[in-house]
C-alpha cells in the first residue's frame, strides 16, 4: 500500500510539476521588459508599414531596426541611401521637426501603418478634455506648435550630453531622455535619464502620494475636465496622488536647483527649481506649489503660522479649497504639457502651460464686462480666486513663477522667511 | 585496412618467430598479447583522423569512362525534376555527379553513405537537417523559395535583381591566404570556386577549387592552420574552426560546431570573414565594408560580426544585457577566438558571428535565419534576438 502511495505521489509531482514548467515557459515567452512595452505590444505595438507589407508582426524589432540597412536587396521605406546609428531606419535625431521617432509620431505621412490609440496631450488623455484638445493629435505637432511653445529637443540633447556622457552621446535621441522606447509603456511611459533600465512610477515610493508625504506635504489631484467629482490622472475618485507617477523627481532629474539649462528658445537659462525644499527663506531656491508651506489658509485668510491679518488675498479653489490639506505639493504635469502647448490666446507664454487645468478649459479668458483679464489669469484662476494684488494688476507670469521671491506680502506676512518671501 | 587480416598476420609472423626460437606456446601467446596491444595503439593513431577522408570504393564517386554496359554512370541533380537523372556529359575529375549530386538524398537522411553530409533532401529533413541547413527550403521544388536560402546554380534558378548579387557586396576584397575576390558578380550562386563559398575562391573552376581535399580531409579544431582546403573549417579556404563531427545533425549546448571568431573583427580566418568575402560591407574588417560601413560600438550602423562582449557599452559587459546570456545556446550561437565543439560557456570574450542569426545555406525561415523570424507570435519572432539582447525578454 505504501509503496503504491509512493509511486502515485510520485506521479502527481510529475505532473504538476510539468504542467507549472509549461505554465512559466509559456510565460516566458510571452512577456518581457520589450514585450511589455508600448512598441512591443503585440497588439499595438510598432508596425512600420513597409515592413509589415514584409510580414513581420506588430512589436518586431525590424519595424525600428534595420540590421544590414538592406531586406531583398534594397532598403526598406523611408529610404535614407545609408545605415543610420543603432541602426534604425532613420537617423535619430536632425532637428526639432526631424527625429527617427518623428517618423511614426507625426500626423500624415507616418511610416507606422496606423495608431491604436492616437497620441493626444496630457490635457485630452489625463486631463480628461476630449473636447478641446483634439489637436495636436500626434507628437510632432505637440513638439512644433503654430503658436505655442515646446521642449527643445536639441536642447534637451545638448543637457543630458554633457550632464550624463556615459549614457547620451551626439547620435543620441533627445526623446530618449525622458523615455525607453524598449521599455516605456502607456501607463508609465518615463524612464529617468539616471535609471535607463526601469520605468519610473510603477513601483513603490515612485509615486506622487510618495513624494509628497516624504516632504511633510500632500498631494492632491485636480478635477477632470467638467467634473467635481472625479480627478486627474484616470477618472477616478482616487485623489491622493498614489495613482499618478511621481514627476516631480523624474522632471528634477534636469529641472533642479543646481543644474543650469540654456534655452535656445527663451534665450537664457532656465529658472532653477526645487519643489523639495520646505524652508520659507529668500534667495533659496524654492516653491510654494512645491514642499513650501503657504502663508494662509486655504480661504485665503490669515493662518496660525504667519500672524494675523484680517486682508484676504483669495481663497483656492475646489478640490483644493474643502480638502484643506496643510501643505500641498502640485505635480508638473498638474500645470505643464510635457511636450508642447497651444498659446492662449492673446497669450504667447512660452511656458509648455496646459489649457485645461484643474478641469477648467483656459485658454481664453472669459471676458466680458467687469472682467479685463489676460489668459494668464484665467491660467491661475483655475485654482485661484484672485482678490487683492499688492502690485499691478499686469501678467501674473512675470512676477510668479519658478524661483521668485517678490517683495510685496512676504516682508510682512511671512516673518519666518525673514524679509522677503517667494511669490509661487 | 582489414584488421583481422593484420592480426592473423601478426600472430602468425609471432608464431614463426618463436617456433623457430623453440619458445613454449605460453610465450606466444603473450607476444600474441603483445602484438594486439601494438595493433591498438596503431589504430589509435592512425584510424581517427582517416575518418575524415573519404572511405569506400572508388567507383562511389568516379566513373572511368561515364559508360557501363552502354548506360552513363554519371547523376546529376535537376531542379526540375528535383531528383539525380542520368548525365550522358561526363564530369571533371571523373566524379560520377557534382557537389549536389554526391550530397543530395532523395528523402529525409541527411548523413547518407560514406558518411556523406548531406545538404540538399527532396523532402523536408525537419529536424535532421545539418548545420549549415539545407537547400530544400531554398529549392525549386515544392518546399522552396527564394528568401529562405542562398540560390545555388542548378538547385535554384537565379533571382532578378538586385537580388542577383550578395547584398553587400563589395568588389575585390581581399581573401584569406591571399588573393582577391571577383571584381563584379557575375555569374550565379556555386558551392565552390570564385563565386562559391567552399574551395579555394581564387580558382574559378569549382571543382579544381577543391582539388584533393576529400581525399585528404582531416577532422580539424581550430589549432588546424588552414593553409590548405583539406585542412580549413568545412573546406572553407582559410577558415579556422572545430568541425562537429556529425555536423551538428545532433547538436546542444555541449555538442555543435565551433566557430571562429574575432573579438574586434581584424582577423580573415573567422567564419564571419567568409561570409564577408561576399557581403563585405556587412563586416568591419578593413578589408572589408570597414567601420565606415558597419560602424563601432559608439555606435554601430549595421549589425556587427566578429565582436566580442567585452565591447559593448563602453566595455562594460558586466552592466550590458549580454551578461546574462551565459550558456551557449544553438539557437543563436557565439563563436570564440579558440573555438572547441563543446564549449558551453559564454561569457565576456564571446563573439557575435553571422551564423548568430543566420544559417550558411538555408533554413526554414526567412533569410536564413535560424528561427522563424515572421512568426505571427512575437514571442517567437523575436526569440532568437533576446537570446544575446535578454534585456529585451
Amino acid at each position: 500500500m505504501t509503496g503504491r502511495f509512493n509511486i502515485l505521489l510520485t506521479f502527481v509531482a510529475l505532473c504538476v510539476s510539468s504542467v507549472l514548467f509549461w505554465i512559466l515557459c509559456l510565460e516566458k515567452a510571452d512577456s518581457g521588459p520589450y514585450l511589455d512595452s508600448a512598441h512591443g505590444n503585440a497588439a499595438y505595438g510598432v508596425n512600420r508599414s513597409s515592413t509589415a507589407t514584409i510580414g513581420y508582426t506588430k512589436g518586431h524589432c525590424g519595424h525600428c531596426h534595420e540590421q544590414h540597412a538592406s531586406i531583398g536587396g534594397s532598403e526598406p521605406v523611408p529610404v535614407t541611401g545609408y545605415a543610420s546609428p543603432y541602426m534604425t531606419f532613420s537617423d535619430n535625431f536632425v532637428s526639432q521637426s526631424q527625429n527617427f521617432c518623428i517618423d511614426c509620431h507625426t500626423g500624415m505621412g507616418s511610416v507606422q501603418v496606423s495608431f491604436d490609440r492616437i497620441n493626444y496631450n496630457y490635457s485630452y488623455w489625463f486631463g480628461g478634455d476630449t473636447a478641446n484638445h483634439t489637436t495636436p493629435n500626434n507628437i510632432y505637432d505637440a513638439f512644433n506648435p503654430v503658436a505655442g511653445s515646446a521642449h527643445n529637443l536639441q536642447d534637451i540633447l545638448n543637457f543630458v550630453k554633457a550632464k550624463w556622457p556615459e549614457t547620451f552621446r551626439n547620435e543620441s535621441n533627445p526623446c530618449s531622455a525622458c523615455h525607453n522606447p524598449h521599455l516605456s509603456q502607456r501607463g508609465y511611459p518615463v524612464v529617468r535619464p539616471t535609471d535607463r533600465d526601469n520605468v519610473w512610477g510603477d513601483g513603490q515610493g515612485e509615486m506622487m502620494s510618495d513624494f509628497a508625504f516624504a516632504r511633510a506635504g500632500q498631494y492632491q489631484a485636480p478635477f477632470r475636465y467638467n467634473s467635481t467629482t472625479v480627478y486627474e490622472p484616470d477618472g477616478s475618485a482616487t485623489a491622493d496622488g498614489s495613482n499618478l507617477p511621481d514627476y516631480v523627481t523624474f522632471c528634477s532629474d534636469c529641472h533642479n536647483a543646481t543644474n543650469v539649462i540654456y534655452s535656445s528658445s527663451l534665450g537664457r537659462n532656465l529658472k532653477q527649481i526645487d519643489w523639495t525644499q520646505q524652508a520659507r527663506t529668500y534667495g533659496l531656491v524654492g516653491d510654494y506649489h512645491g514642499a513650501v508651506t503657504r502663508c494662509w489658509g486655504t480661504d485665503g485668510m490669515v493662518d496660525a503660522t504667519c500672524g494675523t491679518d484680517p486682508a484676504n488675498w483669495g481663497s483656492i479653489k475646489e478640490p483644493y479649497l474643502s480638502a484643506n490639506k496643510p501643505n500641498y505639493i502640485l505635480s508638473c504635469t498638474d500645470c505643464h504639457e510635457p511636450h508642447g502647448s497651444v498659446h492662449g490666446i492673446g497669450s504667447t507664454e512660452p511656458y509648455l502651460l496646459r489649457k485645461t487645468v484643474n478641469g477648467h478649459y483656459n485658454r481664453q479668458c472669459a471676458g466680458g464686462p467687469g472682467n479685463p483679464c489676460s489668459w494668464e489669469q484665467e491660467f491661475c484662476r483655475s485654482c485661484h480666486v484672485h482678490n487683492r494684488h499688492c502690485g499691478g494688476a499686469g501678467a501674473c507670469l512675470n512676477c510668479h513663477h519658478h524661483n521668485s521671491y517678490a517683495r510685496c506680502f512676504a516682508c510682512t506676512y511671512c516673518p519666518e522667511g525673514g524679509v522677503h518671501g517667494h511669490a509661487f | 585496412m582489414n584488421n583481422e587480416k593484420f592480426i592473423t598476420f601478426i600472430e602468425f609472423t609471432g608464431f614463426i618467430a618463436l617456433k623457430k626460437s623453440g619458445k613454449s606456446k605460453s610465450s606466444i601467446y603473450s607476444l600474441n598479447a603483445f602484438c594486439c596491444l601494438l595493433y591498438a595503439l596503431c589504430f589509435l593513431l592512425f584510424a581517427m583522423p582517416s575518418e575524415a577522408k573519404v572511405t569506400g570504393a572508388c567507383s562511389d564517386c568516379h566513373t572511368m569512362h561515364n559508360s557501363q554496359r552502354g548506360q552513363a554512370m554519371a547523376r546529376d541533380y535537376s531542379s526540375t525534376d528535383a531528383g539525380l537523372v542520368e548525365d550522358a556529359s561526363p564530369n571533371p575529375a571523373l566524379l560520377i555527379s557534382s557537389c549536389i549530386g554526391c550530397h543530395f538524398d532523395s528523402g529525409t537522411t541527411t548523413i547518407i553513405a560514406n558518411n556523406t553530409p548531406v545538404v540538399l533532401n527532396a523532402q523536408d529533413p525537419g529536424s535532421s537537417a545539418l548545420a549549415g541547413g539545407n537547400f530544400y527550403y531554398s529549392s525549386a521544388g515544392p518546399g522552396g523559395a527564394y528568401d529562405k536560402g542562398h540560390n545555388v546554380k542548378n538547385i535554384s534558378p537565379q533571382e532578378s535583381s538586385p537580388m542577383d548579387a550578395p547584398p553587400g557586396f563589395k568588389a575585390g576584397v581581399e581573401l584569406p591566404n591571399g588573393g582577391t575576390g571577383p571584381a563584379s558578380w557575375a555569374s550565379q550562386l556555386t558551392c565552390a570556386g570564385t563565386y562559391g563559398c567552399h574551395g579555394n575562391r581564387g580558382i574559378a573552376d569549382e571543382v579544381k577549387s577543391v582539388f584533393g581535399a576529400h581525399h585528404q580531409n582531416v577532422d580539424i579544431d581550430s589549432s588546424s592552420d588552414a593553409y590548405k582546403v583539406y585542412n580549413s573549417y568545412r573546406f572553407l579556404y582559410g577558415i579556422r574552426g572545430a568541425e562537429d563531427i556529425d555536423w551538428e545533425k545532433t547538436a546542444s549546448g555541449i555538442d555543435h560546431n565551433g566557430y571562429q571568431g574575432d573579438s574586434l573583427y581584424g582577423s580573415t580566418n573567422t567564419i564571419s570573414y567568409l561570409c564577408s568575402e561576399c557581403h563585405g560591407n556587412y563586416h568591419a574588417n578593413t578589408n572589408l565594408g570597414g567601420s565606415g560601413s558597419v560602424g563601432d560600438s559608439t555606435p554601430w550602423l549595421r549589425h556587427p560580426a566578429d565582436f566580442a562582449f567585452n565591447g559593448v557599452r563602453g566595455n562594460n559587459y558586466a552592466g550590458s544585457e549580454y551578461a546574462s546570456y551565459t550558456t551557449y545556446n544553438v539557437i543563436a550561437p557565439v563563436a570564440e577566438s579558440s573555438p572547441t565543439t563543446s564549449d558551453s560557456v559564454v561569457n565576456s570574450g564571446s563573439i557575435v558571428m553571422c551564423l548568430s542569426c543566420h544559417r550558411a545555406h538555408a533554413s526554414p525561415y526567412f533569410k536564413m535565419l535560424r528561427w522563424d523570424y515572421k512568426a505571427g507570435s512575437l514571442g517567437t519572432a523575436l526569440s532568437g534576438c533576446m537570446v544575446c539582447h535578454t534585456s529585451k525578454n
